[in-house]
Parts: C-alpha cells; structure tokens; sequence
C-alpha cells in the first residue's frame, strides 16, 4: 500500500512542479514505484519538465470521465522504469474533475505504486481542492520571501483544516551568499515563521533552469541541487539525513562557487 | 365537400386532401367531413397522416383544431407527406440498402419512434451532402496552447499550431504555418489522410490508428529549439502519411508528387 502526497504552495511559480518532477525522478533512482500526477488542468507543465509531452495520447480528464482505462494514461518515464506520469488535459478547466473523483482514482493508484504524488496547481479553489483530496500527506513548497511564506502560512492551515496528516516544508531557491550578508530569510527563519517540519532545502541553482529546459530531472546528479533533491527524497522514505546546515553553508558555498567556475 | 376523404389505418388516419382548392374551404370541408362521420370514429387518440398537399405549420394545427372540435378524437401526431422529402428519402435508402427497417414506414406510419428515425435519417441525408473531406474549413489566425479545433471536414489553418494545440480532423489538415502542436487527421479511421505543415515540427501526429511522436523526444524541448534556429533556412513545406501503417514525414515538392500519394 503507497502513499498519497500532494506538492503544493499557494504561490505560484516557487517551484511544485521542478520539486515535483525532481522527487518524483529521485524516488524512482531509489528503486521505488512512483505515479505523478499533473492536476494543473488547463495549464500543464509536468510532462514539459518531465520531457514527455509529445507521448500524451490520453489525460487526467479522460480517465475520470471513464473514457480510458488509467493505464492506457498512464505514461512511462524515458530513464527510469518505474517513473510514471499522469499528465493533465489542456483543453478542459479545474472543475473537469471533482475532488471525490482524484480520490477514488488516488485509493486506486496506491494499490499499485509506492508512491503517488500530486503536483497541485498555484491557488487555494477547485484545483487545489481536487489536488489535496486524497493526500495524505503534504511537501509546502516555499522560496525565502515574505510574498511566498505568507501563502505557505495559508496553504499550511488549509491543509490542517482539511487534515492531512503530515505537512513538511521544502524551502526552494536559497541563495546562501544572500543569507551570509542578511539579505535574505534562512531556512530556519521560515521554519520559524512556518513552525512546520522542514523536508529539505534546495538552492537556487542554474542546472536547475538547464535540467527543466532540457525536461531531464536532475535529481541524484552530482550538481547542489540535484544532491539536494536526493536528501528530500531519502527523506520522505524516513531516512534520517543531515540537514545542510550553517556551518555546512560554507563548504556549500564554495562548492556553489565551484559550479559556476565550470 | 369534394376536397376532403377520409382513410382508416390501423393506428391512424390518412387525411387526402386536395392542393388546389383554398385553405378556406378545404377547412368548411375537414369540419363537415369529420362532424358527419364523428359517431363512426368514436372516441379515441390516434396520428393523423395528410396527403396531396403542402400545409405550413400553422395551417397544420389549424386542421388538427378543427377534427378535435367537430370530433371526439385525440391527435397525438402529425405526419405530412411531403413528395420532396419522400425522394430524400428513398435516395437515401437506396444509397444504404441495408437499412431496410423503415421501409414500409412512407406507406403506413405505425410508431411514433419510427417517425422519429425517419426524420433523423433524412436530416442525416441532406447533411452528408455538406460534410465531406473534400471540403476544407478554414481558420485564420493561430492556435495557442489549450485550443483545439475538432471538424468533419478537411481543415485549413492560416497560423501556427502551438505546442499544447490540437487540430482534429476527419480528412486531411493543412497547416500554413508551423505546426509545433498535435495533429490529428483521419479520425474517422480514413488511412488516406494527410497531415500537410510549411513547418513541419510537431510533437505528435497521428493518422486513423497510427500514432508518430517527435523524433527529438529524448532531446527535450530546449535542444530543439536550438535545432531549429540552425536550420532556419534550409527549412521545407513536408507532408505526413500513412506508409505500411506507419506514419511517415516527406519534403513536399516533386519527388513527393511524382509518387502519387494523392490519390
């Protein structure tokens, strides 16, 4: 029996979908049945990130309504076995599907996968309605700004009000040299505002944009970001990993100097 | 009195009436007609079929007004014989001969639902002769992400086709500009169908039952991009169809023609 996990926000443009396909990639490096799902409907970018748009025959909206069985959907990832993705339909609207329907088809997919997880759309309506029903479990995605933290705030007591059991945070987009000048939140600046548990921090890193261009996930490669993606993975499957923490920002920093030399 | 006769069918009545007389009197004839022979009819709900003449709607009801007040009858429908109709109609059976179970029905009219698939049937006639692949609609502009155009007929697109677009066609499509999107010709199942683009770059196309996906899939999108800007210009108007059940891409220019794909 899997697990349910949505990727969620509030904010848009943080981050869900690059941490939803990068988690989604690093669980699958780990051996593990993964399904994402794309609930953006209308305006789906997973399979772009992924790099598997041109494979979409039938979508999210087609298995719900019953016009295709979920496999017939369901698309397998070009480097990893047991990576599938859910893509969503372009051509519909949010209230194509109904938060009932996304569960009984989560209840469904969890027979199968070890994990199942949800990349749910910026906004607290319909989309995200349908995309935490049947989490049961939650990864906030944030950047260190005000703007982003307050709609994780709201996203956080969202997800206790609709009782999802676990809800951890996944800080997106550090740049430690900012933090070390005191220009920008650190992590446990926004775990403190947030009093949630933290999953993991990625930094703000350029293999990022090139890795999403290229729709190759870099989760597991040997770039900070990729490393980073590695740690969340490792612990959402319950290992205890170290956290990257300010005496390690050091070695951090330069090892981030050391990229951009390359 | 001369203009009007009455015949009994078994669920109904045929009402013949005579198209050059005037409406005015064929009414004083339907009311004396029906008001003599009402304790013959008795009571009861039956469909009232009329013959030898064209009526409007209006005139119609009016008939039907009239046999309820000069009679004890019901009329739960109207059938009007229409000769242009009729031929429609039979045109359209002998172009389908094996829909033979309404063939009867011009004659004796026995069941509402049979009137029902009649009319279907010569809709469906008169609207074949408008829906064909060798008809093209045309849509002028480009289509973004999340739009789709879905015909019967043959389409033309005067734009681009983005990434996330869909172009759905029972015949063939024609893109005059960049299709970068999905296209679907043939998908009624016609293998003959074309998928025809100035540029030809999409990320899926398929044709009846064959499905081809960009070559550059493993590239990913950025690759691509880049591809494409070295190419510029040596880039060529190219042409997709079905080859041995696969779907295959060709320069359209001469050697294509010469191959006589067009049928």
């Amino acid at each position: 029996m899997g697990e349910v996990i949505v990727v969620t926000s509030g904010k848009g443009g943080v981050g869900k979908t690059t941490t939803t396909a990068n988690i989604g990639t690093g669980l699958a490096k780990l051996n593990k049945k993964v399904v994402l799902i794309d609930t953006d409907i209308g305006l789906r970018n997973l399979d772009v990130v992924m790099g598997l748009e041109n494979r979409i025959v039938y979508n999210l909206v087609d298995v719900v309504e019953g016009s295709c069985k979920v496999k017939q959907a369901m698309i397998r990832d070009k480097r990893y076995e047991t990576l599938f993705l859910l893509p969503a339909a372009q051509t519909k609207d949010k209230t194509s599907v109904t938060p009932d329907q996304m569960k009984k088809l989560a209840e469904e997919l969890k027979q199968e996968f070890d994990y199942v997880i949800m990349d749910c759309p910026a906004g607290i309506e319909q989309g995200f309605k349908n995309a935490i029903a049947g989490a049961e479990r939650a990864i906030v995605v944030t950047t260190p700004e005000v703007s982003a933290v307050r709609d994780a705030d709201r996203i956080i007591g969202l997800l206790e009000a609709n009782e999802i059991g676990k809800t951890q945070l996944v800080v997106n987009r550090l740049r430690p040299e900012m933090v070390k000048r005191g220009d920008m939140m650190s992590a446990e600046d926004v775990i403190d505002i947030l009093a949630v548990e933290l999953l993991g921090v990625v930094p703000d890193d350029e293999s990022i944009v090139v890795a999403t261009n290229n729709g190759e996930p870099l989760a597991g490669d040997s770039s900070l970001a990729g490393q980073a993606y590695m740690n969340i993975c490792r612990r959402i499957m319950g290992e205890s990993v170290p956290f990257l923490n300010l005496e390690d920002k050091k070695g951090f920093f330069a090892a981030l100097a050391g990229v951009f030399r390359k | 009195m001369g203009s009007v006769s009455i015949k009994g069918t078994g669920s109904g009545i045929i009402l013949e009436l005579d198209g050059k007389c005037t409406f005015e009197e064929l009414k004083t004839d339907v009311a004396g007609k029906f008001r003599e022979s009402s304790s013959f009819l008795g009571k009861a709900s039956m469909g009232l079929m009329t013959r030898g003449r064209i009526m409007s709607d209006d005139e119609v009801d009016e008939i039907v007004r009239i046999i309820t007040e000069n009679s004890k009858l019901t009329i739960n429908c109207v059938l009007t014989e229409d000769p242009v109709t009729d031929q429609l109609f039979l045109k359209y059976q002998s172009a389908a001969p094996e829909s033979e179970v309404y063939a009867d029905t011009t004659n004796e009219i026995t069941e509402s639902q049979n009137i029902d698939a009649l009319i279907d049937d010569i809709n469906q006639s008169v609207a074949e002769e408008y829906v064909d692949k060798k008809f093209a609609s045309i849509h002028k502009g480009s289509l973004r992400s999340g739009q789709s155009i879905s015909e019967k007929n043959s389409i033309i697109i005067m734009g681009d086709v983005k990434p996330g677009a869909t172009v759905t066609s029972d015949g063939n499509i024609y893109v005059l500009g960049a299709l970068r999107g999905s296209a679907y010709a043939g998908a009624d199942g016609d293998e003959k169908a074309l998928v025809f683009a100035l540029e030809m770059d999409p990320l899926q196309i398929r044709i009846a039952n064959a499905i081809a996906i960009s070559p550059d899939a493993d590239k990913g999108p950025k690759l691509k991009q880049r591809k494409f800007r070295k190419k510029v210009a040596e880039k060529e108007a190219e042409i997709a169809y079905i080859l041995n059940g696969h779907v295959v891409k060709d320069v359209y220019g001469q050697s294509f023609m010469r191959g006589n794909r067009l049928g």
